[in-house]
C-alpha cells in the first residue's frame, strides 16, 4: 500500500511538474484571428481617438509607457520601470532599449516628448488635449529616460497613461503622412497596419520584431459589421473567432447553449447607467423630490426584464473595480418612502408637481428603460413625459442644462474614482465638462479637489467614500445599473482575456488558435 | 438634341448651387455641434473652443459659406470632421460598392419585374397573373431589413450556400442585390402589367395582329417598345435612388456603400461629409433624369426636344 501511495505521489508530482510545460508547448503560432466591430473606426491616430472601436484597433499597432493587466493593475510596456518624486510631481520613466517602430527605427525618450507635445499642440486639434492639462513639462534627459513634471500632484496620473493619447508615434511618419497618418498608422505595437477598406475591414499583420516576442497569430482581421445580430450569425457560423457586442436579446440563448456557455467571458465594466436630474431646475432643485424619484425606480426589474440580466443593479455611483469602490446595499425600491418624501417636499401624492421631462437619445433599449421609469414614477404620483432625440441634439440639450431628467451612461476613461466623482460631480465641470446634472455641493467640491492631488491609497479612498455618500444622499443621479462587459469566443481561441476597461483592451498578441 | 442636352446641363449649375446653399444652411440650423459630438460624452469646453477656432467654425456664417463654395468650385470638398479624411476620397472609395449593388439589384428588379409584368399582362386573369400580382404586392410591402435578415438566415446561416454578410466576390452580392431588388421588381411588375395591358388595347396592336404578325413579334417588338417608356422612368429613378446609397441593406449586409456614409455623417453632424454626399446624390439624380429624358426620344419617335 505504501509503495502504491509512493508511486501515486511520484505520478502526481510528475503531472503537476510537467503540466505547465506541456501547456506551454502546445501554444501554436499562425492563423488569422477574426473579429468584428460595429462601426468603421473614425481614426487610428492616437492623438485623435475618443472611441473604443478606434482604440481596439489602434492599440494593436501602438504602445505606450504602461498598460493595464487583466486586473487593472498598471504594468510596464515600453517603460521598463519608473519612479515618482516625493512631492508626487515628477515621474521618471526608464525605457526599454531595442523597442522599434514598424519602420525599423528605435523608440527613444525623444519620441515620447514629441508624441505628447503633439497632443498638446493646438494645431493637432486633439480632442484629448485636455488629458495633458496637468503636465507642466516633458523632457528626455537621456536617450532612454523620459521625464514628466506635473503642475500639481495627481493621484491618477499613472492610471491615465494607458489612454491612447499617451501612446508613442514616430515623428518622421507623422510628418510624412500628414493628416493621413490616422488612415495609415505606423506604431511600435505587436501588429503592423496592412490595409483598411472603409466600412468593410481592417487587416493587421504580426510584428515579428515586437520587443516582447512576436504575436502568436499571423494576422488580425477586423470586420465592420454594423448589425450585432448579423455579427452573431457570422460568429456562430465560424466566420468570427471572437466578438464583444453580444446583444442582450441573444445572451440567454448563447449562455444556455453547451457550445458557447463556457466561452462567454464576463467582467464588471467600469461604467454606470443613470438618470441625471438637473439640480438647478425646479422642482428638481429640491433634494426631497430627487430622492423620491430615486426610491420610486424599480432597478431590479429593469435589469431583469429589459437588460435580461446583462447588467448589475447599481448600488452607488462608483462601479465595482474602481479603487475607492465601497460595497453598499442596493438603493431600495421603496414607493412608500418616495410618497413620504414627496409629501415632505410639499407634493402629497404628487399634487402640485408639474409634469417632468425625461429626455433620452434614440435607442430601443433606452426607450424601454425610460418607459419603465415613467411607469414607476407614475405609481407614486410623478408624471413624466418622455422626449427622445438624436445624440447630437441630446448632448447639446444636456450640456446647456435644458433637461430636467435625462438618461446617460458613464464608462471610465481611466480606472480611478476621480474620473467619476470629480469629473461628473465637481461644480467646475457643469455642462459639457461632465456634470450634466448641474450639481453643486461645496463639500463634494472640496473632497474631490483634494483627493485629486493625493497619492493613491487608503486616505485618498476615504475622501472618495465620503464624497460618494454625500452625492448619493443629495441624489443628483438615480444610478440604475452597473455595466458588465462581455465577449464570446470560439472554443479554439486560447488565452483570450481583457481588463475591466472592456474587451477592447484584450491583448490579442497573447491569443493563439488551437486548431 | 445636342442643344437640349447643353441647355439641361447648364440648368444643373444653379440647381447644384441651390442645393449646396440649402444643405450648408440646414447643417448650421440643425442643433448639435460637430466638435462636441467628436469629444464623446464629456467635452472639455476649452478643448472644444480650441478645435472650433482651428477649424474656422467660429467665423461668421457668410465667411464660412464663401470659403466652402470657393473650395467646392476648386474641386476641394474638404476633410471630414470625424475622420479627417478627404470627403471626395471617402465618397469615391465607397462608390464602386454602391454602383455594384445598384446595378445588380436593378438587374434583379428588371428581369423579375419585366418578365412577371409581361406574362401577367399577356395572360390576364390567369393563375399566374393573380399569384404574381399578390407576390408583387408582398414585395412592395415587405420591409427591406426583414427580407434581408430572412434571406441571410436561410441562405447564409442555415443552408450555408452564400456568405452571410460582407464585401467580396460575386457571391457576396447575390443576397443584398435580391433584398434591394425585390421592391423595385414588384413595382416594375405592376407598372409593366398595367402599361402593357393599356398598350395591348391600342389600335396599332390590333392592326399588327390583323396583318398576321406572329404573337411574339406583336408582344416583344410592337407592344414592348411603348411599354418601356413607363418602365424606363421607374428604372431611372430607382437607379438614381440606389446609387445614392441603400442604408438599410448596406447596414444589414455590412456592405461598404454610400448610404451608411451619408447617414453616419448626418448623425455626427459632419458638415463637409453631409455636403459632399448630398451634392453627389444631387448630381446622380440630375444625370439620371437627363438620361431618362433622352432615352424617351429613342424609345418614342414622337418625342423630340428640338
Amino acid at each position: 500500500m505504501k509503495r502504491f501511495l509512493g508511486v501515486l505521489l511520484v505520478l502526481s508530482l510528475l503531472v503537476v511538474l510537467f503540466q505547465p510545460i506541456s501547456i506551454g508547448a502546445t501554444k501554436k503560432y499562425g492563423g488569422v484571428l477574426r473579429t468584428a466591430v460595429t462601426s468603421d473606426p473614425p481614426t487610428l491616430d492616437p492623438a485623435q481617438i475618443t472611441d473604443t472601436t478606434s482604440d481596439m484597433v489602434a492599440r494593436q499597432i501602438f504602445d505606450g509607457l504602461v498598460d493595464y493587466d487583466e486586473n487593472l493593475k498598471i504594468v510596464p510596456v515600453i517603460a521598463r520601470n519608473w519612479s515618482i518624486s516625493k512631492d508626487g510631481k515628477v515621474y521618471t520613466f526608464n525605457l526599454r532599449q531595442g523597442v522599434k517602430f514598424h519602420n525599423g527605427r528605435e523608440v527613444t525618450a525623444e519620441d515620447f516628448v514629441y508624441s505628447w507635445k503633439r497632443v498638446m499642440d493646438p494645431a493637432t486639434k486633439s480632442k484629448r488635449a485636455n488629458f495633458m492639462e496637468d503636465i507642466a513639462k516633458v523632457e528626455a534627459p537621456s536617450k532612454y529616460v523620459f521625464r514628466v513634471t506635473l503642475k500639481e500632484p495627481r493621484g491618477y496620473f499613472l492610471q491615465m497613461l494607458p489612454y491612447s493619447c499617451f501612446w508613442v508615434v514616430p515623428k518622421e511618419e507623422v510628418e510624412r503622412l500628414g493628416p493621413d497618418f490616422g488612415s495609415k498608422p505606423v506604431g511600435s505595437g505587436p501588429f503592423k497596419f496592412v490595409s483598411w477598406t472603409h466600412d468593410d475591414k481592417v487587416i493587421l499583420e504580426a510584428n515579428k520584431d515586437y520587443f516582447a516576442g512576436r504575436p502568436y497569430v499571423d494576422r488580425l482581421e477586423i470586420r465592420i459589421i454594423p448589425d450585432e445580430t448579423v455579427a452573431i450569425m457570422e460568429f456562430e457560423k465560424g466566420n468570427l473567432d471572437w466578438y464583444e457586442n453580444v446583444p442582450p436579446s441573444e445572451l440567454d440563448r448563447l449562455k444556455s447553449d453547451p457550445k458557447w456557455k463556457d466561452n462567454i467571458i464576463e467582467k464588471p465594466e467600469l461604467g454606470t447607467y443613470y438618470i441625471g436630474m438637473n439640480c438647478q431646475k425646479p422642482p428638481l432643485n429640491n433634494k426631497l423630490v430627487r430622492q423620491a424619484i430615486s426610491y420610486a425606480i424599480n432597478r431590479e426589474q429593469i435589469v431583469k426584464v429589459i437588460m435580461r440580466g446583462s447588467a448589475m443593479v447599481a448600488t452607488g455611483i462608483l462601479p465595482p473595480g474602481i479603487p475607492g469602490y465601497s460595497k453598499r446595499p442596493p438603493i431600495p425600491y421603496d414607493p412608500e418612502k418616495a410618497r413620504r418624501l414627496l409629501k415632505q417636499a410639499g407634493y402629497p401624492d404628487g399634487k402640485g408637481l408639474p409634469t417632468l421631462e425625461l429626455a433620452f437619445n434614440k435607442s430601443a433599449t433606452h426607450q424601454r428603460i425610460c418607459e419603465a421609469i415613467q411607469s414607476d414614477l407614475k405609481k407614486v404620483g410623478i408624471n413624466v413625459e418622455l422626449v427622445q432625440m438624436d445624440w447630437a441634439q441630446y448632448l447639446e440639450k444636456v450640456d446647456r442644462g435644458e433637461t430636467q431628467l435625462f438618461r446617460l451612461g458613464w464608462i471610465a476613461d481611466y480606472p480611478d474614482a476621480d474620473n467619476f466623482l470629480w469629473v461628473l460631480f465637481n461644480s467646475k465641470n457643469w455642462g459639457p465638462g461632465g456634470n450634466g446634472a448641474y450639481y453643486k455641493n461645496p463639500i463634494v467640491d472640496e473632497l474631490t479637489d483634494k483627493a485629486k492631488t493625493m497619492v493613491p491609497g487608503a486616505a485618498r479612498n476615504s475622501l472618495y467614500k465620503r464624497a460618494e455618500a454625500i452625492i448619493l444622499e443629495d441624489a443628483p443621479w438615480a444610478p440604475i445599473y452597473f455595466y458588465i462587459s462581455r465577449a464570446i469566443k470560439q472554443p479554439y481561441v486560447m488565452d483570450f482575456d481583457f481588463s475591466g476597461m472592456g474587451p477592447f483592451t484584450a491583448k490579442l498578441e497573447k491569443v493563439w488558435l488551437d486548431k | 438634341m445636342t442643344n437640349y442636352i447643353i441647355r439641361r446641363l447648364l440648368l444643373t449649375i444653379p440647381t447644384l448651387i441651390g442645393i449646396i446653399t440649402i444643405t450648408f444652411l440646414l447643417m448650421y440650423v440643425v442643433p448639435g455641434d460637430p466638435i462636441r459630438i467628436l469629444m464623446g460624452q464629456r467635452g472639455d469646453p476649452a478643448t472644444i473652443a480650441m478645435i472650433r477656432k482651428q477649424m474656422g467654425l467660429d467665423d461668421p456664417l457668410p465667411v464660412q459659406y464663401i470659403r466652402f463654395l470657393t473650395n467646392v468650385l476648386k474641386g476641394d470638398f474638404g476633410r471630414s470632421y470625424a475622420t479627417n479624411r478627404p470627403v471626395l476620397s471617402e465618397i469615391l472609395t465607397r462608390f464602386p460598392a454602391t454602383l455594384k449593388l445598384a446595378l445588380a439589384s436593378m438587374l434583379v428588379a428588371s428581369v423579375i419585374g419585366l418578365s412577371a409584368g409581361i406574362i401577367s399582362a399577356t395572360r390576364q386573369y390567369s393563375f399566374f397573373d393573380y399569384s404574381s400580382m399578390v407576390v408583387a404586392l408582398m414585395g412592395v410591402s415587405a420591409p427591406v431589413f426583414w427580407v434581408g435578415l430572412l434571406l441571410m438566415w436561410l441562405f447564409g446561416y442555415t443552408l450555408g450556400w452564400l456568405p452571410i454578410s460582407g464585401y467580396g466576390d460575386i457571391s457576396y452580392l447575390i443576397l443584398p442585390a435580391i433584398t434591394l431588388g425585390i421592391r423595385p421588381a414588384a413595382y416594375i411588375a405592376r407598372m409593366t402589367r398595367s402599361s402593357f395591358l393599356e398598350v395591348l388595347r391600342q389600335d396599332y396592336i390590333r392592326t399588327a395582329r390583323a396583318k398576321g404578325l406572329p404573337e411574339k413579334r406583336v408582344i416583344y417588338i410592337h407592344a414592348m417598345r411603348n411599354t418601356l417608356i413607363t418602365v424606363v422612368t421607374i428604372l431611372g429613378m430607382e437607379l438614381a435612388s440606389l446609387l445614392s446609397g441603400a442604408v438599410l441593406t448596406e447596414t444589414i449586409f455590412a456592405w461598404p456603400g454610400i448610404g451608411r456614409l451619408s447617414v453616419d455623417a448626418i448623425i455626427k453632424r459632419d458638415h463637409p461629409m453631409v455636403q459632399g454626399t448630398v451634392l453627389f446624390t444631387a448630381i446622380i439624380f440630375i444625370f439620371a433624369n437627363l438620361i431618362v429624358d433622352i432615352s424617351y426620344a429613342f424609345l418614342d419617335p414622337r418625342i423630340r426636344y428640338e
